[in-house]
């Protein structure tokens, strides 16, 4: 028995897990300290020496590069508890706290500790057991994302990404090198909302063509007025435009589930596939692969993909969007942008734009995405009414062929999926 | 070429009104055909095109999100935010005669109101200015705010 027992049925949640701050500190333990979260790219530490600080559930994280490995270490002294390396990122050859000037190697392990003969026989003395930073008990790698787990027991790592690893594979297949990098930055959006509301959107295709007419469907009236019928149209115009596709353009991208909590919309179209096409990269990639594995590639276009509960991707425009939960109505979400490796710049400041265009918390795309998201958590006082309906398309759902369901783009099924692991974690004792 | 200070100080001024008025079109037409508003998203960035910024527009993206002030249906303008701006610390920094633009630096304190909400900003702002008979016309105006970096929330005017 949880406090959370009776709270997600079939086909409906009851308002109180997206309200209920008791609630979200039970995540933060049996959700975000319990299976895989997302910490980062390995591109970010390219070399020894290279960390970036990094977080997990509100807590203090440090991934560094050591003899070309990946170390993620609590940023905490075991001393007294300070961090050990303020937020941001650099190159070091150890680390040493601020506080009483303990240092420590890269992999974490003490190194100095000044007087140190006065914790002679105790635990932090420097042969003592706790005298070194704690390492996270699980770190895995896929295609260069790495993810963390901070129970002791962590779900199997490549059986926990199934169905939506080929959406990792794919985003990385796009470089002709097979290589994706970080660059271009960081945005960092406050959300004044519940983090599930933020995931549950990704996937809402019944959402655009309402919330996004005032951005995507002025966008399209502008173009109107400046292009021809046929004309090429620049960039903007291209990522802003089909945002307001048609109810049908939706329903046809259809929508995919996984255990785990994952899943993706589109396949072969989504609202990404009909960008020009940039002779220079389709010449790369026809050189790297062949024009068969090319055509091939390409042909995957898929919309949001949701690696539950911590990393949201666009393949096809190379840019995350990752979870941060920090309150019951806080949720921060970072947007990075990647190089595909051997691919023209042109690529990349095609994601740049992307990401100026709709993950700023000055664009016109996100504000009304947000909007939304405060009118629920604001809707979900009312507390005569308790429950929120997940029933669409309900029972239409088909096994698909990686282990998860398949159904029409405008269906339920990926909340419903969702709340099904939610509730399996949130009932397991922690 | 020699500009007057004092008419460069006015013409930001009357920009900054333009702005408070929420006279988007009388404000975008101090624009250059190819003229650019632009906030960066980190301090010193040089290159808007490989690094993200929280805004960056060329006269198409201005018309639209000026075409969308007066949309009811953009959900987050409900309530209508209403903000002011004060300019201050203006110095010509570089002239160009050859292209007859001059490079202003300012400092700007400014406040979006919304919804029992109020975001204050500061930031440093450059101008590339065209100067054309007795006035100008804007080629760049970058807004740098002070915390460009930081985790922040919405941003619904221009600064």
């Amino acid at each position: 028995m949880s406090i959370t027992t009776g709270l997600v049925e079939d086909d409906r949640v009851h308002r109180s897990v997206y309200t209920d701050p008791a609630i979200f500190e039970l995540e933060m333990q049996n959700i975000f300290g319990a299976t895989w979260i997302y910490v980062g790219h390995e591109s970010q530490v390219p070399n020894d020496g290279d960390f970036i600080t990094a977080s997990i559930a509100r807590q203090p994280l440090l991934m560094v590069r050591d003899k070309g490995e990946i170390h993620l270490l609590y940023n905490r002294c075991p001393h007294k508890g300070a961090q050990v390396v303020p937020e941001g990122q650099g190159n070091a050859r150890m680390f040493r706290c601020a506080y009483h000037g303990w240092i420590f190697q890269r992999d974490g392990a003490v190194r100095t500790i000044p007087l140190d003969d006065g914790y002679e026989g105790t635990c932090i003395g420097k042969h003592g057991p706790d005298a070194s930073m704690t390492r996270v008990a699980n770190v895995a790698s896929y295609r260069g994302f790495v993810f963390a787990c901070l129970a002791d027991e962590a779900p199997p790592f490549q059986e926990w990404l199934k169905g939506v690893d080929s959406s990792i594979d794919n985003m990385a297949d796009r470089s002709p090198e097979g290589e994706l990098e970080v660059t271009g930055g960081v945005l960092r959006y406050m959300h004044r909302c519940n983090w599930k509301i933020f995931l549950e959107n990704l996937n809402d295709l019944m959402h655009p063509m309402v919330t996004h007419m005032s951005s995507s469907g002025t966008a399209r009236s502008v173009a109107n007025r400046h292009f021809g019928k046929g004309e090429k149209l620049p960039a903007a115009i291209e990522i802003l435009g089909p945002f307001t596709s048609n109810y049908e353009f939706f329903e046809d991208m259809g929508i995919h589930a996984f255990p785990g909590g994952h899943s993706y919309s589109g396949g072969t179209v989504s609202i990404h596939s009909r960008y020009s096409e940039i002779d220079a990269y389709n010449d790369a990639m026809n050189a790297a692969y062949g024009e068969a594995r090319a055509r091939e590639i390409f042909s995957m276009n898929r919309h949001n993909t949701i690696v539950y509960p911590s990393l949201t991707l666009k393949g096809p425009i190379q840019t995350i969007r990752v979870i941060k939960p920090i309150a019951v109505d806080r949720t921060l979400v970072e947007s990075w942008t990647f190089r595909m490796k051997g691919a023209p710049d042109e690529l990349l400041e095609r994601s740049i734009l992307y990401c100026n265009l709709i993950n700023s918390s000055a664009n016109l795309v996100g504000p009304d995405d947000h909007e939304a998201y405060q009118r629920i958590q604001t809707g979900l006082m009312a507390d005569r009414i308790e429950w929120v309906n997940m029933q669409r398309h309900m029972g239409k759902e088909q096994p698909n062929a990686d282990g998860g369901w398949s159904a029409m783009g405008t269906s339920d099924l990926v909340f419903r999926n969702q709340y099904r692991t939610w509730a399996a974690y949130m009932e397991t004792a922690a | 070429m020699s500009v007057d200070l004092r008419k460069v100080e006015d013409f930001l001024v009357h920009e900054a009104r333009l702005l408070d008025a929420r006279d988007w079109a009388a404000w975008d037409a101090l624009f250059t055909p190819d003229g650019i508003y632009w906030m960066p998203a980190a301090p010193g960035q040089d290159d808007p095109l490989r690094h993200v910024s929280l805004i960056y527009e060329n006269a198409l993206l201005r018309e639209i999100r000026i075409r969308r002030f007066a949309d009811t249906s953009a959900f987050s303008l409900q309530g209508g935010p209403r903000g002011w701006r004060i300019v201050a610390n203006v110095r010509i920094d570089a002239r160009d005669a050859e292209a007859n633009t001059i490079t202003v630096s300012s400092r700007l304190m400014a406040a979006e109101y919304q919804r029992d909400r109020t975001t204050r900003f500061e930031g440093f702002v450059t101008h590339r200015l065209v100067t054309e008979g007795d006035s100008f016309r804007i080629a760049l105006k970058r807004v740098e705010l002070l915390d460009c970096d930081a985790m922040r929330g919405d941003i619904n005017l221009y600064l």
